[in-house]
């Protein structure tokens, strides 16, 4: 899965595109992983461009947010932003909405750090 | 828009795998796009098929080939989706949900039990019955008004 990202400020942003399910999942888990073991350790997801989340991807946020948080040194993030309206309600079914925080567009996401 | 559909839509997945969640979600997304244009609703229809078929090929079946049949129908105001399998006994209208994360505490099990908790939200409907060895659950997701 190729997940366009580059290092903004004090974080990295992460941009996939499509679908994120049960085929590519594993792929954008791992590469959230490594995000988020690498220094800062903080990332922005930008979800623009992604039309859908299956509970796997769920599944991989949650993950790499508890692995942020559970960094030793310096604990990290992973923060969402410019998540559409259909999949932010994905969020709110799965009741993740009070997990994670949501900006509006990428900027205020970066900012946050 | 909301086109009239009387026929029924069926899929027959034979000795079916995860590797085979994509056409399925495919199958109902292309059908879907018949009776109407709404991303949300199209959303919903692919996001509760998939985690359902995703649940009894990898729980059901635990990883083994197994058959899924799914049948799907307007039916009032809801679309109608039928899925069955052959696997073990499990009921997801009953089945305890895992307890959400509440503000920011993160739950310090390992991440999981999404999909379910969709389906119940997305499903105006739910029913679950066993019988001949077969699962059967239905569901009912509110078709969108039709636009003015």
């Amino acid at each position: 899965m190729e997940i366009p990202g580059e290092k903004v400020g004090r974080c990295v942003v992460l941009r996939p595109e499509g679908r994120i399910d049960s085929d590519n999942a594993q792929a954008f888990e791992e590469r959230l992983l490594a995000e988020v073991a690498a220094n800062p350790g903080n990332v922005v997801v930008n979800l623009a461009g992604t039309t859908y989340l299956s509970s796997k991807a769920l599944r991989a946020l949650v993950t790499a947010l508890k692995a942020a948080r559970g960094r030793t040194l310096r604990k990290g993030k992973v923060v969402l932003a410019a998540v559409p309206p259909n999949l932010r309600e994905v969020f709110d079914l799965a009741t993740l909405n009070m997990l994670f925080e949501f900006y509006d567009d990428e900027q205020s996401a970066v900012d946050s750090f | 828009m909301i086109r009239a559909q009387s026929s029924e839509e069926r899929l027959l997945v034979a000795d079916g795998t995860i590797a085979d969640l994509g056409r399925i979600v495919q199958f109902v997304a292309e059908r879907g796009r018949q009776l109407t244009s709404d991303a949300r609703f199209l959303l919903h229809v692919q996001l509760a098929v998939d985690e359902i078929s995703t649940n009894i090929f990898e729980h059901g079946y635990g990883g083994r080939p197994g058959d899924l049949e799914l049948v799907m129908r307007p039916e009032g105001p809801h679309l109608l989706l039928v899925v069955r399998d052959w696997g073990p006994p499990f009921d997801p209208t009953t089945e305890p949900l895992r307890s959400s994360p509440t503000g920011e505490a993160l739950p310090t099990r390992p991440p999981g039990g999404y999909g379910l908790r969709i389906v119940r939200g997305i499903a105006e409907e739910l029913h679950y019955r066993r019988e001949a060895g077969v699962n059967e659950l239905r569901l009912a997701i509110r078709l969108p008004e039709p636009a003015p």
